[in-house]
């Protein structure tokens, strides 16, 4: 069947793109917040440095996503080539079906949950900022 | 963490729609990311736009804004997940009108802001 053969590759490919940029789209967060961090170390007051938790909380999320992106990725990229090698041994494209899994809800939760992280480290970078 | 319930019931979609499902879940999650990297950035790089006072509440609702459609993605993605296992019909949703006005309202705001700090 047409259908089964057709687009064996670029739905894992293009989904291991999209997460990411969802990545890339995190760490210009972060650098936002850690210049904020960082600028305010030159006239370091005594106190609790409420900057250098945000700039932490934003690096812990940072770290989360990548994790997940990382796993995802792998997930993806060995279903597809243990897929293709099957295909190619049994002309049967649609196996992909079969290993290509979607995604679990744990991967979908750590990185939504990471993004709000992100916004409360956000919050408070503003909200305690002059 | 086990998978819900409603990950058991009807039948597995075709792989094609769910990681369709997984990439519309990304794309939500940037959207709210942007949102999120626009308030900050409007806090550091123009810290005139507005009194400080309500730079910083505006800056704080886009925020939240951010933070908020990070859960709704997160919902949505299951809400999707749920219809197509079970073969109905998807889920309408008022997250796009809501964002439309959202990022209206922003752009007009910041523009009046704008032109009143000159």
């Amino acid at each position: 069947m047409k259908m089964d053969l057709r687009d064996p590759g670029l739905q894992p490919e293009r989904t291991t793109l999209a997460w990411r940029r969802t990545l890339i789209s995190l760490v210009v967060v972060d650098l936002f917040i850690w210049r904020r961090w960082l600028s305010g170390l030159a006239g370091a007051h005594p106190g609790f440095d409420y900057q250098g938790l945000c700039a932490l909380v934003a690096a812990a999320a940072t770290v989360v996503l990548a994790s997940v992106v990382w796993v995802r990725s792998r997930e993806l990229h060995h279903d597809n080539r243990a897929a293709h090698n099957q295909a190619a041994h049994t002309h049967a494209a649609h196996t992909q079906a079969a290993h290509t899994p979607a995604a679990s809800r744990r991967l979908v939760l750590s990185s939504t949950l990471a993004v709000m992280a992100l916004g409360g480290a956000v919050i408070a970078a503003i909200a305690s900022g002059g | 963490m086990r998978e819900p319930a409603w990950r058991r019931t009807g039948k597995t979609p075709d792989y094609r729609f769910s990681l369709a499902n997984e990439r519309t879940f990304l794309a939500w999650i940037r959207t709210s990311l942007a949102l999120l990297a626009g308030a900050i950035a409007i806090d550091q790089l123009a810290p005139n736009i507005a009194p400080q006072p309500v730079r910083i509440i505006l800056c704080v609702v886009l925020s939240f804004i951010g933070a908020g459609l990070a859960v709704l993605s997160y919902r949505r993605w299951g809400l999707m997940e749920a219809a197509m296992r079970n073969n109905q019909a998807l889920p309408f949703s008022r997250v796009l009108l809501f964002m439309t006005i959202v990022v209206a309202v922003a752009a007009i705001g910041f523009a009046v802001l704008i032109l009143l700090a000159r």
